[in-house]
């Protein structure tokens, strides 16, 4: 068996999308919409919320949230690079799975790429009217 | 006269300072005069990016001082906090009937926040500066004392933007300034309210400061006369 495919496969599905996973909706640059994975089930993905962040040059204790999304590259026709903008789709509330909220995925803000083990990483930005 | 439980000109000015910012702040910006060692982001959001302000260092100038008045120049930092989301055209990219082509469009017409929050700090240091620098507040709230005016040459100096912070959903940036103006302070102490009359008097070529109020700013230079009390 070919650990690597096995963990970036069912290893890699069982942790992102099994009993944490929410629901993810993406959009490329293309304006083509991918809302399931390989299988044609919903597309999920990891989602994190919070974090502490610090301005190094003030010195002050500056609190950002920092929305992070962790998928499977196996799940997606179409991996999110650095450089693309993406609309990203998630809920801000994980007991509320259903109500979804607009995100934005940066053409400055480069994705973490997990190639060994198949995952992708984005950090979307709130998104407002223009 | 300020003593040791009357507030001196420079705290005086801290807080008009303050009010003058904030008779023009609505629908621009907010002051906070206390210095925040922690905040949200979501604080300094869009229009209510933050102005602080506060009395941060200053010199009794020994050159223009007498024993009961000296110079004081007075330097106040202001820091300005700002955070702003992307923005996009959110009518089409949330319409279910969007097609991929109106999709796309919409996206790429996306602006990334760092790109709007950099010209929300200038903005804000262009308000500031007009509403400081206007010669209509020359005094910065400070009335004038029998004609006299209390501040002289506030001037802004040392302007510096920080590097702008991406890694949370709202793009966020810090920038400072000094406000550096000169008032006159005068020393009683602990002393009674009834002054006596000292057996030794400090003029100068200039100016007789027998007059604490709206006396004039003390040049350099001083003789020592006695007279007879």
């Amino acid at each position: 068996m070919d650990l690597r495919a096995h963990i970036a496969n069912a290893g890699t599905k069982l942790s992102i999308e099994g009993n944490f996973g929410l629901p993810v909706i993406l959009i490329d640059p293309d304006g083509v919409t991918y809302d399931t994975n390989e299988d044609g089930a919903q597309l999920k993905g990891q989602v994190l919320y919070d974090r502490d962040n610090e301005l190094p040059e003030s010195g002050d204790d500056l609190v950002v949230f920092e929305h992070r999304i962790t998928l499977r590259k196996k799940a997606l026709s179409r991996i999110p690079k650095a450089g693309e903008k993406w609309i990203v789709k998630y809920p801000l509330d994980s007991t509320d799975p259903s109500t979804l909220s607009t995100y934005f995925m940066s053409e400055k803000k480069a994705p973490i790429d997990g190639s060994s083990i198949g995952f992708i990483t984005i950090f979307p930005g709130k998104l407002i009217q223009s | 006269m300020a003593g040791i439980d009357t507030p001196m000109v420079f705290e005086n000015l801290r807080d008009t300072i303050e009010a003058l910012l904030i008779s023009f702040s609505t629908g621009r910006f907010q002051v906070k005069s206390e210095q925040v060692q922690s905040y949200g982001a979501e604080e300094s959001e869009g229009t209510l990016r933050i102005v602080q302000v506060f009395y941060s260092d200053g010199d009794y100038n020994e050159a223009r001082s007498t024993r009961k008045f000296s110079a004081h120049d007075c330097t106040f930092e202001i820091n300005y906090i700002a955070s702003e989301p992307s923005t996009a055209d959110l009518s089409v990219i949330n319409n279910p009937l969007s097609t991929p082509a109106e999709l796309a469009t919409a996206i790429a017409a996306a602006t990334d926040g760092t790109r709007i929050v950099n010209k929300s700090i200038d903005t804000l240091r262009r308000m500031i500066s007009q509403i400081i620098l206007d010669p209509v507040n020359n005094q910065l709230g400070l009335p004038q004392i029998n004609g006299k005016n209390q501040v002289a040459n506030p001037r802004l100096t040392n302007f510096r933007k920080d590097q702008i912070n991406d890694t949370g959903i709202l793009a966020t940036v810090t920038a400072s300034e000094r406000l550096t103006v000169r008032v006159q302070e005068s020393f009683v102490g602990a002393t009674p309210a009834v002054a006596v009359q000292p057996a030794i008097e400090l003029t100068n070529e200039f100016n007789t400061l027998t007059d604490p109020d709206g006396a004039d700013p003390a040049i350099s230079g001083a003789d020592i006369t006695t007279s007879t009390p």
